[in-house]
């Protein structure tokens, strides 16, 4: 499994069904690339309205990286 | 002694080959628009020209669980058509397709302008091998306008499971072409 596919799960147990959006220019996944994820919060004809303030609270990075860690 | 004779007196009427023996000075002797038939500026475009190409690419990595459309990071080109007649062609490369690795997946694609032109295609995945897929996707838009336009890729998750293109530092392209009309 890579770093992406760890990252989604880490989302996943966090909080189910999360819609999010990352971009990386490598495997690893650092907190500055989760602070720039884009996470969805609603839709418009299609297309998602997203925002980089996380609307999660239950979702922090040390939160997502331990999880990450675990798996 | 052999004689040469010198033309000093303008020349005028129809000027024969034989009396453009030596160079002309284009810069300061010429005026007038050269026709298109001699390469000249004064051509104008014929429908299906092409008047211009633009391409953007980008080795990012985009990773999305999002249901509705995102768009695919840098991914993204703008045009301004010279004439309202004119038509865009689209073609939009993307490489390295790739679904969460232990379970069915699909995605859509699509190329989108802000305007609401847009063209997708849908692409289904199993539980294994899931790696460096990929796909193109065209599209003509005719847009009747010459205000800068923006074209750009977007995908969207078909199931519950995350979904990447770009996954092993491959390049995504879109490409646009105005096409005189």
């Amino acid at each position: 499994m890579n770093n992406i596919d760890k990252f989604y799960k880490a989302l996943f147990i966090l909080k189910p069904d999360v819609e999010a959006t990352l971009s990386t220019e490598k495997d690893e996944i650092t907190e500055t690339d989760f602070n720039n994820v884009k996470w969805v919060t609603g839709e418009n004809n299609g297309t998602a309205i997203t925002t980089k303030t996380n609307p999660h609270s239950e979702i922090t990075w040390p939160l997502v990286k331990a999880e990450m860690d675990k798996l | 002694m052999a004689l040469t004779v010198v033309k000093t007196t303008a020349l005028s009427g129809t000027i024969t080959n034989a009396q453009l023996a030596g160079s002309i000075e284009l810069t300061s002797k010429v005026t007038g628009t050269l026709p298109a038939g001699n390469g000249g500026t004064g051509r104008t475009a014929v429908t299906g020209n092409v008047l211009q190409v633009i391409r953007a690419s980008t080795t990012t990595t985009t990773t999305t669980t999002s249901t509705s459309m995102v768009d695919i990071t840098s991914l993204t080109v703008d045009i301004t058509p010279s004439a309202t007649s004119s038509k865009i062609y689209v073609i939009m490369h993307v490489a390295g397709i790739a679904s969460e690795s232990s379970a069915t997946s699909g995605v859509t694609l699509q190329i989108y302008r802000a305007s609401g032109f847009g063209t997708a295609i849908n692409m289904g995945f199993g539980s294994t091998n899931q790696l460096g897929q990929n796909a193109t996707l065209t599209a003509l838009d005719s847009p009747s306008s010459t205000s800068a336009l923006t074209y750009k890729g977007q995908m969207r998750n078909r199931e519950v499971n995350n979904i990447s293109v770009n996954i092993s530092n491959d390049t995504s392209s879109i490409t646009v072409m105005e096409i005189a009309g």
